[in-house]
C-alpha cells in the first residue's frame, strides 16, 4: 500500500521501498548502519574507528564547540580518559565524597572518583591499535613551527646538558574553550579499560623513533613508573613541571595566554604534590600521532575546506544509486548566480589558528561552528528554464492585468446594445405594415387561387380516411411555432373531423401533449362529437426520441402506456392501437425538419403502407420537400406554413359566389397582415441592399479620389 | 376571471418579450427566466406523470410485477443514472448511458440508411431522356421533366464538388483545388446560395407569422380595453 510519498517527485511509494520507484530518489535517510554495511570496508581506519566510537551528531557534523560547556562523558577524548584513569590510580577520592562537576582537565578536585569510564577506554595490557598501525610521521620542518616552539627548542638546546632528562614542555591539554582539539583528532580507544596505565606511556618508547625531531626535543623522557599510591595527581604534576619549564624558557610576556590561564588555575586549585616525590609528567598524545596521515581525515590534511559545511556529505557508496532529479525539479532548482554567498568560505579560508596544537595553520575548521543566527538566509537567485511560450503567456497576462481598458469591455458592449436603432426601425415598419389591414379593414391580397399539389394530395388522403381505424396525429412542434403550425393543423384537423375519422394524438416532445390538447380543444368547438376514449385517443408523451419511435412503430400502445390500461376507452380502438399498421394515416406536425426525418426513418420504414402527411413550418420546407418530390417519396402530402393553411381552409369550404373561403379559419385573418409584412420585408431588404451598394460605391469612389 | 388573468399575463409576457427590440432589459430577462423555469417544471411533471409513475413506480405497487424483469432492469438503470448527479458516483451512470447512446446510434443509423440515404440517392438516379413511356405503352415527350432531372443532376454533382476541400500544394503558390473541381465548385456554390435563400425565406415567413399572431393578440387585448 503506497503510503510513503517521495520527497523529490511527490509520487506515492510502498512503505518498505528504499528508493522511489519513479525518480530513484532515496526515501529513507542513510544511517550509520547502512553506511558501514555499504561502504565500511572501503572506509579508512580512522573513519571506521570514528563510526565505532559513535554516530554522527545531528546535522552530520561533530560539535567543535569552544564554549565553556562541559563535554559529556561520551564526547570526552582519550587523553582525558587517560588523565582520569591516572588520577584515579594515583589518588582515589574518599568514599562518599560528592563528585564535583566534571572537568576535562581534572581541575578543581583532588582526584577523579570512580566514575563510568568512557566506552573507548582501552583494557589493561592492550596496545592501542593505532600505536601499531600508525606510520611514523615525517619530521616537521622548522619553518612550519610556531615562533614560541622555535624559541623553546633553541633555549633547550643551549641549557639542557647532554644526557639530562628534559622536563615535559609540551603544553597540557586545554579546556575546550581554549582551543581543545576536537575528539576526532584523537584516536579512539575502545579497548582501554579503567585503571589501565596510560596508553601513550607504553607506546612512547616504540614510537619515539618515529617522532619528529622538534617533538623529540621537547618531549620528556618517560620516567620510571612510580608506585601508584605515591603518585601525585597527574594534572597537578603536569602543570607544576610545565610551569617550572616555562619559567625558565620564557618570560611572562612570552607565555601564551591560554597557557598562563591554565597554569594559574592549576596552581590555585590543585593540591601540591607530596614533597620528595617526583612529579609524574602528564602524558599528552604525541603530535605525530595526531597529525598522522592515517589518523587525520583527508579533508583536513589536504587543505582547509572552502566552507564550514553543516550538512552531512552524501554517502558515495558503491551499492547505492545516486538520486536523479526529475527534469522539472532540476529546472526549478536554484543555481548559483552572480551574487552567491562567498563570504563564509572566504572567511574560513582566511582564518589562521592562533592557539592549540594547530596554531599557525590556515584554514582550519573553527572550533565553534558559526551558526548563522540572526542572519538573513542567503539569497539564491533562481534561474528557471522559461520557455518562450511561457514568457509570451506571462507577458500577455501582465498586459491584460495592467490594461485599464479591459475593465470597460462589458460597458462598451452594453452601450452598443442599448441603441438598436436599426432593429427598432425594422420592427416598427413591420408592425405598422401588419396593422394596416386590421385598422383599415381592407383586404389587399387575394386568397390563393391555385392550390399546391401536395396540399391537394393531403386533402384527398383525408377525404379517403376510413372510419374504423384511427388517424395518428403527431404533434411535434415547439410552442414558439404554434402560430404558424396551428393555423395549418387546425385546417387539416377540421377537415379530418369533418370526415369523422377517429384521431389519436401522440408527441415525442413533452410540450407536445399540451399542444395537442389545445389543438383538439380549438377544433372540437366546431365538432362536438369527438369524445376522448371514443373517437379521440390522447396517447400523450412518447419518450426516448428515435428509440421510442422505433418501439412505437412495433407496438404503439406498449410504447406509450406499457402495461397500463386506460379506463373507459373503446375496446375496438384500443386493440387497433396495438399495431402501427392499423393507423389509417399519420399526420406529423413538425417545426423542424429533423423531427419529420425521424418519423420517416423510424416509422415509415416500419409501416411503409401507412401514408404520412407532413404539416410543417415554412422554415422547414426546403429540407422536407425532397422526401415528397423524390422518385420514391416518403411523404404522400404536405401542408406548408401559413400559405398552405390558407389554401387548405379554402379547400374545406369555398364560397361559390365570391370564390373565397367559405368558412375561414385561423389563417384567413392573418393572410392580409402576412402579405403586408412580407411586402414590407421585401422592401426593407431591397432598400437595405441598394443602400449597401450605394455605400460601397461611395466608399470606392472616395478611395479612388484619395488615390 | 381566469380568462382575464390569462389574457393579462399573456399580454405582459408578450410585451416583455417584444421589449428585446430595445435591447436587453429587465422585462425580457424576467420573461425569459419565467419561461425557462416553467418549462423545466413542466418537463419534470410530464416525465413523472407520463413515464416514471405509470411505467415504473406505479407498477411497483403491484407485487406481482416485481417478478417481471422489465421492471427490475429499468429500475436499476434509473438508480445508476441518478449516480451521475454526484461526481463520486458518476461512474455508475456510465453503463445506462452507454446503453442509451449505443442503442440510439444503432437505431438512428439503421433508420437513416433505409429512410433517407438510400431513397435520396435513388432520387438522383433519374433519366435525362425527354422521351417517356406511359403505363399504357404510349410514348410522349417530357421536356420539362428532362430539364428538371438535368438540374437535379447538375445541382447534386456541383454541390458535392463544392464540398471537396482537397488541394495539392504547388511550388511558390497557395494550395488550390484541382482545375476540374474549381468550376464545378463554383456552380455548386450557386446552388447552395439558392438553397440558403429558400431557407431564409422560409424562416422569415415563419417568424413573420409568429409576429403577426402576437401583434393580433395585443390588438385584441387593447381593443377590449379601449372603449
Amino acid at each position: 500500500m503506497p503510503d510513503v510519498r517521495c520527497p523529490m517527485c511527490g509520487k506515492p511509494n510502498p512503505d518498505e521501498a528504499e528508493t522511489c520507484q519513479f525518480c530513484q530518489a532515496r526515501l529513507k535517510p542513510v544511517s550509520a548502519d547502512s553506511e558501514s554495511a555499504a561502504g565500511g570496508e572501503s572506509a579508512p581506519d580512522w573513519l571506521s574507528r570514528l563510526r565505532v566510537q559513535g554516530g554522527p551528531t545531528p546535522g552530520g557534523t561533530r560539535e567543535l564547540s569552544g564554549d565553556s560547556e562541559i563535554p559529556s562523558e561520551e564526547e570526552a577524548s582519550d587523553w582525558l580518559a587517560r588523565i582520569r584513569s591516572k588520577a584515579t590510580d594515583d589518588g582515589p577520592a574518599p568514599a562518599g565524597d560528592t563528585a564535583p562537576p566534571e572537568d576535562p582537565l581534572g581541575r578543581g578536585r583532588a582526584a577523579e572518583p570512580a566514575k563510568p569510564v568512557p566506552a573507548f577506554a582501552q583494557p589493561a595490557g592492550d596496545e592501542p591499535a593505532h600505536a601499531e598501525s600508525t606510520p611514523g610521521t615525517e619530521p616537521t620542518s622548522g619553518e612550519e613551527d610556531p615562533e614560541w616552539l622555535k624559541r623553546l627548542r633553541a633555549r633547550r638546546s643551549v641549557e639542557t646538558p647532554a644526557g639530562a632528562t628534559p622536563a615535559p614542555s609540551f603544553p597540557a591539554p586545554q579546556t575546550p574553550s581554549k582551543g581543545l582539539p576536537p575528539d576526532w583528532m584523537h584516536t579512539p580507544r575502545e579497548e582501554t579499560a579503567p585503571g589501565s596505565p596510560p596508553v601513550l606511556a607504553a607506546a612512547a618508547p616504540s614510537g619515539e623513533s618515529a617522532a619528529p625531531s622538534w617533538l623529540r626535543d621537547v618531549q620528556p623522557t618517560p620516567p620510571a613508573a612510580p608506585p601508584p599510591a605515591a603518585a601525585p595527581p597527574a594534572s597537578a604534576a603536569a602543570f607544576a613541571s610545565e610551569d617550572e619549564e616555562l619559567r625558565g624558557a620564557y618570560s611572562e610576556k612570552e607565555i601564551p595566554d591560554w597557557l598562563a590561564t591554565a597554569r594559574d588555575e592549576a596552581t590555585t586549585v590543585e593540591q601540591p604534590a607530596p614533597a620528595g616525590e617526583p612529579a609524574a609528567p602528564i602524558e599528552t598524545p604525541p603530535l605525530e600521532e595526531l597529525l598522522a596521515p592515517g589518523v587525520l581525515p583527508e579533508w583536513l590534511t589536504a587543505g582547509p575546506p572552502s566552507t564550514p559545511s553543516t550538512v552531512e556529505a552524501p554517502f558515495q557508496g558503491e551499492g547505492l544509486e545516486e538520486a536523479v532529479l526529475p527534469p522539472w525539479l532540476r529546472a526549478m532548482r536554484p543555481v548559483e548566480g552572480p551574487i552567491a554567498v562567498k563570504g563564509a568560505a572566504t572567511e574560513a579560508e582566511e582564518r589562521v589558528e592562533s592557539a592549540g596544537p594547530l596554531a599557525g595553520l590556515r584554514g582550519v575548521l573553527p572550533p565553534k561552528v558559526e551558526v548563522e543566527v540572526g542572519r538573513h538566509p542567503p539569497v539564491l537567485p533562481s534561474l528557471l528554464e522559461i520557455q518562450p511560450t511561457h514568457a509570451a503567456h506571462a507577458e500577455l497576462l501582465q498586459r491584460i492585468v495592467s490594461t485599464p481598458e479591459s475593465r470597460a469591455v462589458p460597458r462598451a458592449r452594453r452601450r452598443a446594445q442599448s441603441r438598436p436603432w436599426g432593429g427598432l426601425a425594422v420592427s416598427l415598419i413591420l408592425v405598422a405594415a401588419m396593422l394596416v389591414p386590421w385598422l383599415t379593414q381592407t383586404s389587399v391580397f387575394a386568397r390563393p387561387s391555385v392550390v399546391a399539389v401536395e396540399t391537394l394530395q393531403t386533402a384527398n388522403i383525408v377525404n379517403a380516411l376510413p372510419l374504423d381505424r384511427p388517424l395518428l396525429l403527431a404533434v411535434d412542434y415547439e410552442a414558439a411555432a404554434s402560430a404558424e403550425l396551428e393555423a395549418a393543423a387546425l385546417a387539416v384537423v377540421d377537415h379530418v373531423m369533418t370526415v369523422g375519422a377517429p384521431i389519436a394524438t401522440v408527441s415525442t416532445r413533452p410540450v407536445g401533449a399540451a399542444l395537442a390538447g389545445r389543438l383538439i380543444a380549438r377544433t372540437r368547438s366546431a365538432h362536438p362529437q369527438y369524445v376522448s376514449g371514443v373517437n379521440y385517443f390522447p396517447l400523450g408523451y412518447l419518450p426516448a426520441g428515435p428509440i421510442g419511435l422505433r418501439a412505437f412503430a412495433a407496438d404503439p400502445w406498449l410504447a406509450v402506456f406499457g402495461q397500463v390500461q386506460p379506463a373507459g376507452w373503446e375496446p375496438a380502438m384500443t386493440s387497433a392501437l396495438h399495431a402501427s399498421s392499423n393507423f389509417s394515416a399519420i399526420i406529423v406536425l413538425a417545426s423542424e425538419p429533423t423531427v419529420l426525418q425521424t418519423w420517416i426513418e423510424q416509422v415509415h420504414t416500419a409501416v411503409p403502407d401507412v401514408p404520412i402527411i407532413a404539416v410543417v413550418s415554412a422554415a422547414a420546407e426546403p429540407l422536407v420537400r425532397p422526401y415528397y418530390e423524390s422518385a420514391f417519396p416518403s411523404l404522400q402530402g404536405m401542408v406548408v406554413g401559413l400559405a398552405g393553411a390558407e389554401a387548405y381552409e379554402c379547400l374545406n369550404a369555398t364560397d361559390p359566389s365570391t370564390g373565397r373561403c367559405g368558412r375561414p379559419g385561423v389563417a384567413d385573418p392573418m393572410w392580409d397582415a402576412f402579405g403586408m409584412a412580407v411586402l414590407a420585408s421585401v422592401l426593407i431588404i431591397l432598400v437595405g441592399g441598394v443602400a449597401s451598394l450605394v455605400r460601397r460605391g461611395l466608399s470606392s469612389m472616395r478611395k479612388a479620389s484619395h488615390e | 376571471m381566469s380568462d382575464v388573468a390569462t389574457a393579462a399575463l399573456g399580454f405582459f409576457l408578450t410585451v416583455a418579450i417584444l421589449s428585446y427590440v430595445l435591447g436587453d432589459n429587465v422585462l425580457f430577462r424576467v420573461a425569459a427566466h419565467l419561461l425557462i423555469g416553467v418549462t423545466a417544471g413542466y418537463l419534470a411533471a410530464v416525465a413523472w406523470q407520463s413515464v416514471l409513475w405509470p411505467q415504473l413506480f406505479g407498477r411497483m405497487l403491484n407485487l406481482g410485477a416485481w417478478l417481471d424483469a422489465a421492471l427490475w432492469i429499468p429500475l436499476i438503470m434509473v438508480l445508476m443514472m441518478i449516480g451521475r448527479s454526484t461526481p463520486r458516483l458518476s461512474v455508475l451512470g456510465s453503463l445506462p448511458m452507454a446503453f442509451l447512446v449505443g442503442l440510439a446510434a444503432a437505431v438512428a443509423v439503421g433508420g437513416a440508411l433505409t429512410g433517407t440515404l438510400i431513397p435520396q440517392v435513388a432520387a438522383t438516379a433519374v433519366s435525362l431522356s425527354p422521351v417517356r413511356q406511359a403505363s399504357g405503352g404510349m410514348v410522349f415527350f417530357d421536356l420539362e421533366g428532362a430539364l428538371s432531372n438535368i438540374i437535379i443532376l447538375i445541382g447534386t454533382v456541383t454541390t458535392l464538388a463544392y464540398f471537396h476541400f482537397g488541394a495539392r500544394p504547388r511550388a511558390g503558390q497557395a494550395p488550390a483545388r484541382p482545375a476540374w473541381v474549381a468550376p464545378l465548385a463554383r456552380v455548386g456554390e450557386i446552388f447552395l446560395a439558392v438553397a440558403f435563400g429558400a431557407l431564409y425565406a422560409g424562416a422569415l415567413a415563419a417568424s413573420l407569422t409568429a409576429l403577426i399572431d402576437r401583434v393580433a393578440f395585443l390588438q385584441q387585448i387593447i381593443g377590449r380595453l379601449l372603449p
